[in-house]
This record gives structure tokens, C-alpha cells and sequence, in this order.
């Protein structure tokens, strides 16, 4: 046999190896990991949120393409709500169709079911979650120069908005990059009455430009009510002072009436210099030009 | 009225040296190659027309460009156009100053891209404007405090530099195009007899034009290190990773000197080989500009290990995201293939004396070009696809560039745009000179 050809068949062999490991593992069937989450924002549009997600390493990879149906109360064609499919975040999110209104208001206790058929390298999954209707209401008090904000969770019981004693929450301040703890405490638990009373103590706060700001209280993955969220606008930040006093200094980011003397005197200089060159060689071109029309 | 002499070239070859050289140098009409490569571009640039017409009429949004990369394959081909116009200055006017004899031949190729590439650097850059005639509130109301100023004044300064350079050294070729009977249609003797009629070639005119020539040649070589170094300053003059440099000007230079040296090779050739000027472009004129780009190609590949060679070492964060994206992730083909392609192979090739022959000289020339194109691609988009402030929650395609078939049309378009007017330039005007080559053919005899 030729020496040669045995020294190419075990590189090859390992090759064929790995690449059929390689295939195999891509023909394992994987475990979707399907969440349904509910939300009803401050301006009373409720949503839900899909996510599929797969559980590598410790790690929750979102699943783009995934394609999940979602169901209101039973998982029946009628009751299907949307048929949906993740983003790249694994994300999606389903609004609940008007067509849906009497069914939505038949009773207090909602259920949601998402699922997903079998696809690429997934098996099927499904997740479901109960909600019970409940909103929370946000007012503002200020005792002795201490401004209080007071957040009351009320859930939807046998037709009427009854107080939920022992719901937490949280309590903040609407920031443009996130949202900012707005007393002391990071969450708060309501008491018989529903409520609970954060203490605001974020003196000079920038607000918009007008000074206010956005207080939101919000209860968060709760699993009777989901995701819902109260704002109000209140006059407690400061509004911004823009810094004007290098407005009227001259300088390279300022507008083109305050350019710097010296860039000024270098742009023109050089500009003069180039053109006023260019300008003679045209001055000779004309010279040229006379030049044969008087030798003719 | 001017008795025209009538150089009667073919029947003096024998004899009449200079009869010669005019009859092989004058231009001549388009054989059908030459008709079919002008169709061909043509076509090219009707489809860049009516791929222009779609995003005046829809606006930028029928482009892939979006709020992260602002800048895609417009102002890539922006700055490739920038780089291939320097070639004018170097070897019009660095050689000619340098008293570089050889360089006689190449010198109006050298110009002719110049102009044509910088004409085309002048309209790209209105395309990717959404709005063009809002280039007119840069003129009333512009800042020159703005980089972005600057470039536009200095386009527009070597833009006329360039055609006078192209100009002045033309007239005694028109006097000769004017006395030689050529079978051209009316308009085009009329035009020679526009622009060039007033050349008698008396000693004092060709004492001004020399002064002039040489005012020009020493005028242009700072405006030509301004327009590059301004350009770089478009992208050094911002805080993003793989533009944050203080080398950007020196860098983009040596680049431009390198491609556009690479354009002229290509050029040497291709005139060469379809005019049967090989007694006129010679083995040793391919032999020293093989010299030159192989020198600008070592002086670029120079430059290029200090941008990339010292962020990576350093690995600063924001920088880390970008630099793996070239190396070895998403633009890693294109990034190899523009260093290997457009510069270490062509110094490969152009290294040894047998790389310097035509074929393989125009081979690598090609490369050069290319490579050339794709590393300006390379220096914008990456850049603006890792911004050091990325948006909150920005959409999957913010993140992600492929240009759209209107771009690849108008990009397209732009360079069969500025090989369009070379070619008509060609069909014109002489190519190589021929006063100054007839000139330097009789100067050892007068010596």
C-alpha cells in the first residue's frame, strides 16, 4: 500500500470524526424554554409577552423565529389570540384583538396559554399563566414639607375593585435610561387597605424642562396580577439650566458668527494664498491667450 | 487666417521622426471594442441614474443605511475617489518637479484620473445627501469651524488645480491638433480650434506657460495633502473606535498615493496594449512605477500595522468589538483580502524584476485598485457599526450593513462615470503628450 495515502486517511478519518459528532450533535432534539408574561401599562392597553429561551450553560439564550400561539382562557381555534413569532431577543409581544372585549369582560380571572409546535431543532413547548384583573392607583401628599407618594393595589373581585392587602410593589421615578428607586426602600408592601406610602427623598432631581417628573409604581412578575404600572406627573424636579455663558465665546464649537480669531486668520490665510495663485495662473493664461491673438 | 500645416504622419515614418510619434500619438476614433466598452458604460451609469432617480424621489430610505451606519458605500466611495485623484500630484507634479524624465508618458494619465475621479468624489458626495440641494446651506450658512467645510473648499480648489494642470501642458499638443488634417466631425475640430487656437507656440508663450506649469506643480502638492489629510479629518475628527487616530492623515495620504499609483499602472497597460503604444510605454516604464507602488505599498502596509497593531495590543474596550470584527469576525474575509490582496501580494509581485514586466504589473495593479476600494469600505462601515454610545433597545438591523441594489447601482454607476470620462478624454486628446515626448526624443540629438 502506498505509504502516502496512509499518511492522508488519519487526518481524514479524525476529520469525518469530528464532522459526524459535529452533525450529531446538531440532530439532538433541544428544550424550549416558552414564558408567557401578562402587562397592563399606565395607559391601560394590556399586552403579553412572549419569550422563548434555551438554557445553555447556566446561561437563557433567547430563540429568535419561534413561532407560538396564544390562547385567552382554553387553547381553541376561537380562543386563539395571535400567532406570533419571537424577535431576536426571543421576544414578542401579543395585544389582546378588541373582537375578544366580551370575553375579556366576563370575568376577573384570566388565563393565557402560549405553545409552540415542534420546529428546527426544538420539541414542542408550552407555558400558561392565571391572571386576576388589578390596576393600582398613585397619589401624591406633602406633610410638613415631606412629600409622600401613596400607590393603592386594587384587584377585581365579584364586579368590584376590592383593596389587596400584602401586594409588593415598587415605588420610583421614571428615568430616560432606566427607572430610579423613589424613597428609601426598593420594594413596599401594601397594608389592609391597599396601600403603600413611599417617602420621596430625591431632592434636585433634573427633571424636564419644566421641572417634573414622572413617578411610576409598578408591580413586577407577580404571579396574581402580572405586570402593572400607575404614572403620575409631578412638579418635583429641577428643570435644567442650560450652561449659556461660553455662548457668546468664540470657539470651534460654537456657531459660525464666534469662529476663533486664529482659525479665522489660518483658513483665510491659506484659502488666500491658493487662490490668489490660482488666480494669477489664470491672469498668465490670459497673457497666454493675448499672446496669440497678437501673433497672429 | 493660419495656414494649417498639414503633418502628413504615414508618409513620413522614414523620415520624420516627430510625423511619426504625432501620427501613433494623436487619438483615435472608437474601433467596435472601444464602442462596446463605452455602451457597456453608458449602461452602467443609466442604471446608477434611474437608481438615483428612485432615492430622489423616495428619499434615503430605499438605502440600507439606517441610524448606526449613516455612512455606507456612498462615502466609501467618496474617499476611494479622494485617494485615486492624489495620483495627480504625484506623478505630474512630484516627478516633474523631481525632474523625472521617464515619467513624460504617464503624466496625462496620471491627470486625466485625477480629474475624473475627483469630478466623481464631487457628485457622490451630493448623493449621499438625501436632500441635495441642501448643499447650497452649506454655502450660506457654513461653518469653518467644520472639517466637513474644509473638504469642500479643497475639493473644489484641486478640482480646478487639476484641470489647469491638465490644461497648460495640452495647448502645444492642440496646436498640433489643430494643424494635423484628422477625419473628425465638425464640432470636434471646432472645439480644438476653441481651446487651443491662441497657442502659436512663440518663445513667450512657452516661457509662461512653463512658469505656469511649475507654479502649478508646486501649488498642487500641499492642496492634494490637504484633500486627504481633510478627509481623514472627517473620520479622525470624530471619537469612534478605529477612527479615534492621530495617524488618520498620514495614513489615508500613503493610501492614496498607493491606489492611485496602482490606477496609473492599470492605465499604463490597458492604453498600451489598445492605442499599440508600446514604443511609448515601455518594459521600463513598467519597471519603475513597479519600483513606486511597490515602495508606497511597503510605506502603506506600514501605516496600516500602526493603526491596527497598536489598538489591538492595547485592547481598550470600545475598541476590542471593532478590532475582533475585523480580524476575525464578520468583516474578516474582507479585511484579509484587502491587506493580502491590495497590498502584500502586489509587493510580492512587484518585488522581483520579473513582476515588473506588463502582464504581471498590470495584474497586481489591478489588486492594488481593488484591495483599495474594499479598505475604504472597511475604514467606514465596521467603525459605524460599534458606536462608543450604543442605542438602547436599537433594532437588529441597525447592527448590521449590506448596501441595497440602489446603492451597488449609484456606486457602480459613479465609477463607470469616471471611467467614462476617461475614455472620452482618450477618444479627444492624446494620451501621452506628444510636444513633450517629440521634445525629449530630439534633445539628445540637440545636445
Amino acid at each position: 500500500m502506498n505509504p502516502l495515502k496512509n499518511k492522508f486517511w488519519l487526518p481524514l478519518f479524525f476529520f469525518l470524526a469530528s464532522f459526524t459528532s459535529l452533525t450529531g450533535q446538531d440532530s439532538t432534539v433541544h428544550t424550549l424554554i416558552l414564558g408567557i408574561s401578562y402587562y397592563l401599562p399606565a395607559d391601560n392597553i394590556p399586552y403579553l409577552k412572549v419569550k422563548a429561551t434555551e438554557k445553555v450553560e447556566r446561561k437563557f439564550i433567547p430563540q429568535k423565529d419561534i413561532i407560538a400561539s396564544v390562547y385567552i382562557n382554553e387553547e381553541t381555534e376561537a380562543n386563539l389570540l395571535k400567532k406570533t413569532r419571537t424577535d431576536e431577543k426571543g421576544e414578542s409581544i401579543v395585544y389582546l384583538p378588541a373582537a375578544l372585549k366580551p370575553l375579556w369582560d366576563s370575568s376577573a380571572l384570566m388565563k393565557f396559554i402560549v405553545s409552540s409546535e415542534a420546529a428546527k431543532i426544538f420539541e414542542p413547548a408550552s407555558s400558561e399563566i392565571e391572571i386576576t384583573k388589578a390596576k393600582i392607583e398613585i397619589d401624591t401628599s406633602t406633610v410638613d414639607e415631606v412629600k409622600n407618594i401613596t400607590a393603592k393595589v386594587l384587584e377585581l373581585k365579584d364586579g368590584d375593585w376590592q383593596p389587596v392587602n400584602e401586594a409588593e410593589l415598587k415605588i420610583a421615578v421614571k428615568r430616560s435610561l432606566g427607572i430610579l428607586p423613589a424613597g428609601e426602600e426598593e420594594l413596599y408592601t401594601t397594608d389592609s387597605t391597599g396601600i403603600a406610602v413611599a417617602e420621596f427623598n430625591k431632592d434636585s432631581l433634573p427633571g424636564d424642562d419644566k421641572g417634573q417628573l414622572t413617578l411610576v409604581a409598578y408591580t413586577e412578575d407577580n404571579e396574581l396580577y402580572g405586570n402593572i404600572f400607575a404614572e403620575m406627573i409631578v412638579p418635583w424636579g429641577v428643570a435644567p439650566q442650560p450652561d449659556t455663558t461660553f455662548f457668546d465665546k468664540r470657539s470651534l464649537w460654537a456657531t459660525r458668527f464666534r469662529t476663533p480669531y486664529w482659525l479665522l486668520t489660518l483658513a483665510y490665510a491659506v484659502i488666500g494664498i491658493v487662490w490668489g495663485t490660482l488666480i494669477y495662473l489664470f491672469f498668465l493664461l490670459l497673457k497666454i491667450r493675448r499672446l496669440g491673438k497678437v501673433s497672429v | 487666417m493660419d495656414t494649417p500645416t498639414v503633418l502628413t504622419a504615414p508618409k513620413t515614418t522614414a523620415i520624420d521622426p516627430a510625423g511619426q510619434i504625432t501620427h501613433d500619438l494623436l487619438p483615435q476614433p472608437f474601433g467596435k471594442k472601444g464602442k462596446i466598452w463605452t455602451a457597456i458604460l453608458i449602461a452602467i451609469c443609466l442604471v446608477g441614474a434611474f437608481a438615483y432617480y428612485r432615492q430622489l424621489r423616495h428619499g434615503l430610505v430605499v438605502t440600507n443605511m439606517g441610524d448606526y451606519v449613516s455612512w455606507g458605500i456612498y462615502i466609501s466611495n467618496f474617499v476611494f475617489f479622494v485617494a485615486i485623484s492624489l495620483v495627480g500630484s504625484l506623478i505630474t507634479a512630484i516627478f516633474r518637479l523631481g525632474n523625472v524624465q521617464w515619467s513624460t508618458p504617464l503624466t496625462r494619465i496620471a491627470e486625466i484620473i485625477a480629474v475624473s475621479a475627483i469630478v466623481f468624489a464631487s457628485i457622490i458626495i451630493i448623493v449621499d445627501m438625501g436632500r441635495p440641494e441642501r448643499l447650497l446651506n452649506l454655502f450660506v450658512h457654513g461653518r469653518i469651524q467644520s472639517p466637513i467645510m474644509w473638504d469642500v473648499i479643497v475639493i473644489g480648489t484641486y478640482l480646478i488645480i487639476s484641470l489647469l494642470l491638465l490644461y497648460l501642458p495640452l495647448l502645444p499638443d492642440l496646436k498640433i491638433m489643430n494643424q494635423v488634417k484628422m477625419k473628425n466631425p465638425k464640432w470636434l475640430s471646432k472645439y480644438y480650434h476653441f481651446i487651443g487656437s491662441f497657442w502659436k507656440g512663440t518663445v513667450e508663450q512657452i516661457k509662461i506657460n512653463n512658469k505656469a506649469i511649475h507654479r502649478l506643480c508646486i501649488l498642487i502638492i500641499p492642496v492634494a495633502f490637504c484633500i486627504h489629510t481633510v478627509t481623514s479629518w472627517l473620520f479622525a475628527t470624530t471619537y469612534r473606535p478605529g477612527w479615534d487616530s492621530t495617524n488618520f492623515g498620514a495614513y489615508f495620504v500613503s493610501g492614496a498615493f498607493l491606489v492611485g499609483a496602482g490606477a496609473v499602472v492599470v492605465a499604463m497597460y490597458v492604453f498600451r496594449k489598445v492605442y499599440s503604444l508600446e514604443k511609448y510605454i515601455t518594459e521600463k516604464h513598467f519597471d519603475r512605477m513597479g519600483k513606486v507602488v511597490v515602495m508606497l505599498a511597503m510605506l502603506y502596509l506600514y501605516f496600516n500595522v500602526n493603526e491596527y497593531l497598536v489598538p489591538a495590543f492595547k485592547m481598550k474596550r470600545h475598541e476590542e468589538s471593532h478590532l475582533s470584527n475585523l480580524f476575525a469576525g464578520e468583516f474578516a474575509p474582507l479585511f484579509w483580502f484587502a491587506i493580502l490582496v491590495g497590498m502584500v501580494i502586489p509587493i510580492l509581485i512587484m518585488l522581483f524584476r520579473s513582476g515588473r514586466k506588463p502582464l504581471p504589473m498590470f495584474i497586481a495593479g489591478v489588486m492594488v485598485v481593488v484591495g483599495a476600494w474594499f479598505k475604504r469600505y472597511l475604514i467606514v462601515t465596521p467603525t459605524l457599526l460599534h458606536p462608543m454610545l450604543p442605542m438602547q433597545d436599537a433594532p437588529e438591523r441597525f447592527k448590521h450593513y449590506f448596501p441595497s441594489w440602489e446603492e451597488w447601482a449609484i456606486a457602480m454607476g459613479s465609477l463607470a462615470g469616471a471611467l467614462l470620462i476617461i475614455t472620452f478624454f482618450v477618444r479627444i486628446f492624446p494620451i501621452i503628450p506628444i510636444h513633450e515626448t517629440i521634445v525629449e526624443k530630439n534633445e539628445p540629438a540637440e545636445k
